[in-house]
């Protein structure tokens, strides 16, 4: 233990050291940087892509290079013009300036999924706002995220980042992590992972951005483009076997579209399971013990899966469907589960729909995602104003539509909050602004209404709101 | 201008402008021929200094290990350069 906290005393000196020497540095110097590092990570997406393939054995090498893209390309693209340095807005009528301050030094938790591309998209949103960082990878994917620090690292100091802007952790353990998660040097934990790992960053005592569980619904209405929607919901349930916290989990149909909806999906290479199929895969897709998805269906190809179970499917399906009756814990597939598995609803009507996505919503998923295929506005409205969902994406693959920037102008972003509902602090796709202390230079602008009233009035009990508000602003 | 002075066994080391990685290179090898005298106290002024480096922190702790403990010190700083040794934790170390 001794040497744990030796080590981590070591780290965290080294990273208050790199703070102070960032906090010289103006945007020019800071965007120098950030440029350097993206072009590093964008070069070798592909070789990053291979190194978490290999060594996680999760998902699907070709489409951890997307994330990869979204982590360089599409990150650094929302954040390049961002002020993040010194004064960021001056307003002459509000008197108020803002100043962007860092906030020190940052733990990054990586989770197993999404290796590499977290790795990047956290330190380029550190660096940009001036923070130096510290990645603690998952024990599964190590290398893969040693690797990909280093090599951002290098491209750092290229342009003068102070020494240890980037850190990473040799061999991550329980105390280890503890003990840097409540250091007293540490300014904030940005943990991306499950929720005992969420949970312990808000139980340290250091400030903490965490995310939640997704358990995201699908609402396909008798307006929707139906093969439109479900050619989108196989190009994101699929994406990278379905690892990314914001795919599908659940399709709702109205009944209308019902049938149609099923034989598209069949016809576009999914398998709707058989009764007793879908009683083989609960066995295997969900830890009835532990009440969550189970390890050894996460990022799986279907196949895998398929033979897992005892299933025969045709060669190259895409998605296994599964239809249910309810939600809750007697359906376990009606859980979040992290591989190309789906859950099939159908809606007597859209009151219906809307009825089973909050259920699904509720069953561990609060704050996340929730989707929509729909041409009607005001269902969509509806919809939105019912389901608790951080983002609510319309008529777009949920996966890619949720981190931003592909499909819409949400911030691109590897860390997705969830609201109170997921415990976290804020719904925002995070970003660099959220790395920021800002301060505010307030100037002298007095309320006029405040120097007019005779302020005496308000220790006369007779004073109503009424005759406060007819006195206060009069001649306004 | 760098200049470094030594007085008996204290040496004063002052420094000015932006101490980048390449300025620092220079310095060291200055710095290295007056600790070859084996100082026993030395001060870094850095009363005109506006920028400093990681390399030149790296030199600051150095070199303060290279006398017994409480026998180096940093002098006359800039509220920028203070802020960095208030960041660091290492304003109590060496009294800025």
């Amino acid at each position: 233990m001794e040497d744990v906290l030796t080590y981590v005393n070591e780290m965290m000196q080294n990273s208050v050291q790199a703070a102070g020497i960032f906090s010289q540095m103006d945007q020019d110097h800071v965007d120098r940087i950030v440029r350097a590092v993206y072009k590093a990570g964008f070069d070798n997406r592909i070789k990053f892509a291979h190194m978490a393939y290999e060594e996680t054995g999760l998902g699907v090498a070709e489409h951890k290079v997307i994330k990869n893209v979204i982590a360089t390309q599409f990150v650094y693209d929302d954040i390049k013009n961002e002020k993040t340095v010194g004064i960021i807005s001056d307003d002459p009528l509000s008197g108020i300036v803002e100043i962007a301050q860092p906030l020190g030094p940052i733990l990054a938790v990586v989770p197993v999924t999404n290796p590499t591309s977290t790795v990047m998209f956290k330190i380029l949103i550190a660096l940009k706002s001036r923070n130096p960082i510290i990645i603690s990878a998952h024990r599964g994917a190590i290398n893969c995220c040693k690797e990909t620090a280093r090599i951002c690292y290098e491209a750092a100091l290229s342009e003068d980042a102070p020494e240890d802007c980037i850190q990473w952790t040799e061999k991550p353990s329980r105390e280890q992590t503890h003990a840097l998660m409540s250091h007293e040097k540490l300014a904030l934990i940005l943990a991306t992972g499950g929720g005992s790992l969420v949970n312990a960053a808000y139980s340290s005592g250091t400030p903490a951005i965490g995310v939640g569980a997704g358990n995201v619904p699908v609402l396909i209405d008798k307006t929707a483009d139906i093969p439109f929607a479900v050619e989108n919901v196989i190009m994101s349930k699929t994406f990278d076997n379905g690892t990314i916290c914001a795919s599908e989990q659940a399709i709702v149909a109205e009944k209308s579209v019902s049938e149609q909806v099923k034989e598209e999906f069949i016809k576009q290479g999914c398998y709707l399971l058989k009764p007793d199929e879908i009683e083989k895969l609960e066995n295997v897709a969900f830890d009835k013990k532990r009440n969550i998805m189970s390890a050894a269906v996460v990022g799986r190809p279907v196949k895998s899966i398929a033979r897992m179970a005892g299933i025969d499917v045709p060669e190259n399906t895409k998605i296994l469907i599964a239809e249910q009756d309810g939600v809750g814990e007697n359906n376990p597939l009606s859980s979040e589960i992290l591989a190309p598995i789906l859950a099939y609803y159908t809606a007597e009507d859209f009151d219906d729909a809307v009825n089973i996505c909050i259920d699904l919503n509720y069953h561990g998923g609060i704050g996340h995602t929730a989707s929509i295929f729909s041409n009607d506005n005001d269902r969509i409205k509806e919809f939105s104003n019912i389901i608790n969902a951080g983002r609510i994406v319309v008529n777009m693959p949920s996966s890619q539509g949720a981190v931003g920037g592909l499909f819409n102008t949400l911030s691109a972003s590897l860390t997705l909050g969830c609201g109170t509902g997921g415990k976290n602090i804020t719904t925002d796709n995070i970003t660099a602004r959220h790395l920021l202390n800002i301060q505010r230079i307030t100037r002298r602008k007095v309320n006029q209404n405040w120097i007019n009233f005779d302020t005496a009035k308000y220790f006369d009990e007779s004073l109503t709101t009424e005759l406060m508000e007819k006195e206060f602003y009069k001649n306004s | 201008m760098s200049e470094f002075k030594l007085e008996g066994s204290k040496l004063t080391c002052s420094f000015e402008g932006k101490i980048g990685s390449p300025e620092c290179e220079e310095l060291e090898i200055k710095l290295n021929k007056s600790l070859a005298a084996k100082p026993e106290n030395i001060v870094f002024n850095l009363g005109e200094v506006t920028f400093i480096s990681s390399a030149f922190l790296r030199m600051v702790l150095t070199t303060a290990k290279s006398v017994e403990k409480g026998n180096f010190s940093i002098a006359n700083v800039k509220p920028d350069i203070k802020k960095i040794f208030k960041i660091s934790g290492l304003d109590k170390v060496f009294g800025v």
